[in-house]
């Protein structure tokens, strides 16, 4: 988690090994290997840790490709509520900045 | 992890209605927290927090909106030209008679209130038609015109709310209103068409960011419900929204909702 | 030395080795020295875990240690107080020493709330059918101890009235049958079906109300040591008057509430998220709520039925 603002630059990645998760129908469970946290994700919070696994990307692609892998169109997934969604996992550390 | 995508109708609406939670500003993320000394035994001691700064407006006539736009307010009245824009940008509209009584404003000093009168989101048969259109898209803004004193697109021309409309009081403008704006609103103007700009029609909740909401709280000792201020505002809002799009069991922290969807539905 | 049931050991005895700190409880998964300095909650203990096992002497160890005590030297003379002192700084309250089977029962609790990190705890009653558990999850005032004692007549065993304890390895539960703790009304409706003499006698005017205490059966003591594997929760409402109902619940909110009772799952962490999710694979859940015993007891053996037969 960042002590400011993110930038559109930064690069960002969820990284599997350092969480578990545990599916019960619609809701992932994940515990934080990091904080010892026990976390509840629903569909798209899902959708947004498994969007950022794997490939780093910044916040702005991010932003930009969130609607299409949700295969929603943009207007029902405007950039404030992807930033919010990223923030939300940001705030419990499950996803990482990579350092330049 | 699993990590392909089911691609089944179900799960994809099931998932966009989520979205459409989030997009009001209910929380994709709940964090559990376990005690040590204090066991806790009923779901309705869930909390979940808003991470954002969340804004309801809501009219005299129950419906609401809810964003995180910035309406100015003096003397205990608000920037028409900030309330349409909050209007027209905001995350999730609420249809007419959603929101208490206890929660509207009191009366307009105009004398009217019916600034909402009209459901002008178009498709909203079921009456929450306009969640569809509640994302800043052209319907926010239809229903609404005939409030804002200083909607340019209504007045052609008085671009602010520097007195230009001294002479459009409620009763003047609500006819031109009527004339110019959407034909089915037969409500006056009454947000301010003679006041320089501002309304008192409104009455606006604000919750800040990283507020925890824990529904219990709003639990008296006889088992009732007493949703007060904007945290109770809130929980009764997104209960309705759950209401009507159902619960489909995977939202974290639905147990905290649902009971206040038993309290809805016995209203 | 071998544990034996405390009824076998002269009573002299017991009481000394209680008073002097020198008993040791073999029970379940767990052993604690219990040192007792008044009358009252001797007697209880000797009572109600007469048929417990138990070691006498200096030279049992044990997992926990508890000292239902005075809470300073005044207050052994005047207007005497306990308190139950679990070997930690704790901040409980005294209680009147009338009430001192309490703050035993207080501090047995808190002795493995608070220390115990070989298993996950969470706050619910345990009952099994054979080696298949059902997890009655604690609600306030939702009547799982009267519903836990009359299972226990229907032929239930009892595991746990308070603690579901789960084995991290094998993901299934294990005994600590203690007394059933009643409050209130539920006190004469256990008396009435279990018999008087398996209740204590009512301790009045405690901040719960008024308590008393159903004694495990020799038969829970006796297969205390047979894990069970849980195939069902429930989670009832006692609600006078009410009609019974069940109703299915997410088992995704059932984790929810399980982590929210659990006193050590934050400090065990991944094991203990990995054993709940294990455990709960499989299972079902359920809100249970009914006006009376007897609908409390068709509405468990209906859902037992269905989902375990």
């Amino acid at each position: 988690m960042s002590a400011g603002p993110n930038s559109d630059d930064w690069v960002w990645v969820v990284d599997p090994d350092h969480f578990i998760i545990y599916e019960i129908g619609d809701t992932t469970f994940v515990f934080s290997r990091l904080s010892g946290t026990t976390h509840m994700l629903n569909l798209v919070s899902r959708a947004m840790l498994d969007f950022l696994t794997g490939k780093p990307k910044t916040l702005g692609e991010v932003v930009a490709g969130f609607a299409d892998y949700l295969q929603v169109p943009k207007e029902e997934c405007p950039s404030g509520v992807v930033r919010r969604l990223f923030d939300e996992l940001d705030d419990v550390g499950l996803v990482e900045r990579i350092l330049p | 992890m699993s990590n392909n995508q089911k691609k089944d109708g179900d799960f994809l609406a099931r998932r966009r209605q989520l979205l459409k939670l989030g997009a009001a500003g209910v929380p994709m993320v709940l964090t559990l927290k376990a005690s040590a000394t204090q066991p806790i035994h009923s779901a309705l001691d869930c909390a979940f927090v808003i991470h954002n700064k969340v804004k309801i407006l809501v009219d005299a006539d129950g419906k609401a909106w809810m964003g995180d736009g910035n309406i100015r307010e003096k003397n205990g009245k608000y920037k028409s030209q900030d309330i349409k824009q909050f209007k027209n940008n905001a995350d999730y509209v609420f249809p007419e008679y959603t929101v208490p009584e206890r929660f509207r404003p009191d009366e307009c000093d105009e004398g009217g209130d019916s600034c909402s009168g009209s459901s002008g989101y178009g498709d909203d048969d079921s009456g929450y038609g306009s969640y569809g259109g509640g994302y800043g898209d052209d319907d926010g803004g239809d229903g609404d015109e005939s409030c804002d004193s200083d909607d340019d697109g209504g007045y052609g021309g008085y671009g602010d709310d520097s007195g230009g409309h001294s002479g459009d009081d409620s009763g003047g403008s609500s006819s031109w209103r009527h004339g110019g704006g959407r034909g089915d609103d037969d409500g006056d103007d009454s947000s301010g068409g003679g006041n320089g700009g501002w309304t008192d029609c409104y009455k606006l909740y604000e919750i800040d960011r990283n507020t925890t909401i824990t529904p219990s709280d709003y639990l008296n000792g006889s088992g009732n419900w007493n949703l007060n201020g904007p945290n109770g505002l809130y929980l009764l809002l997104a209960g309705k929204y759950l209401d009507t799009y159902g619960n489909d069991g995977g939202f974290p922290g639905i147990s905290c909702l649902l009971s206040i969807l038993n309290y809805l539905e016995m209203q | 030395m071998t544990a034996r049931p405390l009824e076998k050991y002269m009573k002299a005895d017991a009481i000394r080795a209680l008073k002097s700190g020198t008993l040791v409880l073999e029970l379940g998964a767990f052993s604690t020295r219990v040192k007792l300095s008044d009358r009252r909650s001797v007697a209880f203990f000797l009572d109600m875990y007469a048929d417990c096992l138990v070691t006498l002497g200096d030279c049992a160890l044990s997992d926990f240690s508890l000292t239902v005590r005075p809470p300073n030297q005044f207050r052994k003379y005047f207007r005497h107080q306990v308190v139950p002192d679990p070997g930690f700084g704790f901040p409980a309250a005294p209680l009147p020493v009338s009430m001192s089977p309490l703050a035993l029962e207080m501090g047995l609790n808190l002795s493995v709330a608070l220390q115990c990190f070989r298993y996950a705890i969470f706050h619910a009653g345990v009952v099994a059918e054979g080696d298949q558990a059902l997890i009655i999850a604690a609600k306030s005032g939702g009547g799982k101890s009267t519903l836990t004692a009359a299972l226990m007549e229907e032929g239930w065993r009892l595991l746990s009235d308070e603690f579901a304890i789960l084995d991290l390895e094998e993901a299934s539960l294990r005994g600590y049958p203690r007394p059933v703790s009643l409050k209130n009304a539920s006190i004469d409706v256990v008396r009435g079906f279990a018999g008087k003499d398996q209740v204590s006698e009512t301790l009045h005017g405690t901040p719960k109300g008024s308590i008393a205490y159903r004694r495990p059966r020799r038969g829970d003591i006796e297969r205390m040591a047979l894990p069970a594997r849980p195939r069902v929760i429930v989670f009832p409402a006692f609600t006078e008057g009410a009609a019974p109902r069940c109703q299915e619940i997410d088992l995704a909110d059932t984790a929810m509430q399980l982590i929210a009772s659990s006193p050590n799952y934050q400090v065990i962490g991944e094991r203990a998220f990995t054993g709940l999710m294990t455990m709960l694979d499989g299972m079902k859940a359920y809100e249970i709520e009914y006006g009376s015993t007897e609908d409390s007891l068709a509405l468990v053996s209906d859902l037992w039925r269905s989902h375990v037969s």
